[in-house]
């Protein structure tokens, strides 16, 4: 497998874990329609749009918008935030031999109503990744 | 009779008198199941047709760097439930990927569908 299946691989296995889907947090990566997300859900995307250290490697982000109810303030968005946290801040993933994901950072953005759905509040939390390969 | 209905009897009744313009097409719809995070798969679910009438207003290529066509579509939206992107449409054999709803009362539906190549 190739760098940026790799990564996907490491990214997804976070939500495909029994701890995570215990969480009760739908979530949906990107280009899936989702058809029973209810007013609470996330939706990942793998951004991988930094260089590496070598030809192997990639770095960039992953943002996971958190969509959750119209005017009920910001407070559950900050907590499934935190709860991201937990599974990726300073975690290394690594679902393939010779090579793993590090993630750094995380930052938080709450952006307002979502443009599609008047009901939905948006949020936006991003965490930085390295992911490396060894020749 | 309820308006309801009225409007759903007229509704076939415009149909028919489109004749040939209003074709029987097949309505493909999708029940999703869901993402699998494990296997990095998407789960459509099983597929259900259904027999439509339906009327194509507009037929164009819609691009210069690859090769789509995109039909403007009308169709009654009574039996075809929910639309997704994951649910199609078969016009004389050919398949079409249903895409964005421009309208839909809850009695027609006018959408955009799309096939590559």
């Amino acid at each position: 497998m190739g760098k940026y299946e790799n990564l996907q691989k490491d990214v997804f296995s976070v939500f495909a874990d029994d701890a995570w889907v215990a969480e009760g947090i739908k979530t949906y990566p990107a280009n899936v329609q989702a058809t029973d997300t209810g007013d609470e859900f996330v939706r990942v995307s793998i951004i991988p749009s930094g260089f590496g250290i070598n030809l192997k490697s990639v770095s960039g982000v992953v943002i996971i918008d958190i969509f959750i109810s119209a005017g009920k303030g910001p407070n559950r968005a900050s907590l499934i935030a935190d709860k991201l946290d937990l599974y990726l801040v300073g975690k290394s993933l690594s679902t393939q031999a010779d090579a793993v994901t590090q993630f750094r950072h995380s930052v938080m953005a709450y952006d307002g109503l979502d443009t599609d759905n008047k009901t939905l509040f948006r949020s936006t939390y991003t965490i930085q990744f390295s992911y490396f390969g060894v020749f | 009779m309820g308006y309801a209905k009225i409007i759903d009897a007229n509704l076939n009744l415009a149909f028919n008198q489109l004749k040939d313009l209003a074709k029987n097409v097949t309505f493909r719809k999708k029940a999703p199941i869901g993402f699998d995070f494990g296997s990095a798969e998407m789960d459509e679910g099983q597929a259900a047709d259904t027999i439509i009438k339906a009327v194509v207003i507009d037929n164009k290529k819609t691009s210069e760097k690859h090769n789509p066509t995109k039909k403007e579509i009308l169709f009654k939206s009574r039996g075809v439930g929910d639309i997704t992107m994951y649910d199609s449409i078969i016009i004389d054999n050919e398949t079409w990927k249903i895409g964005p709803i421009i309208s839909n009362n809850g009695y027609i539906v006018f959408a955009e569908i799309f096939k590559e190549g």
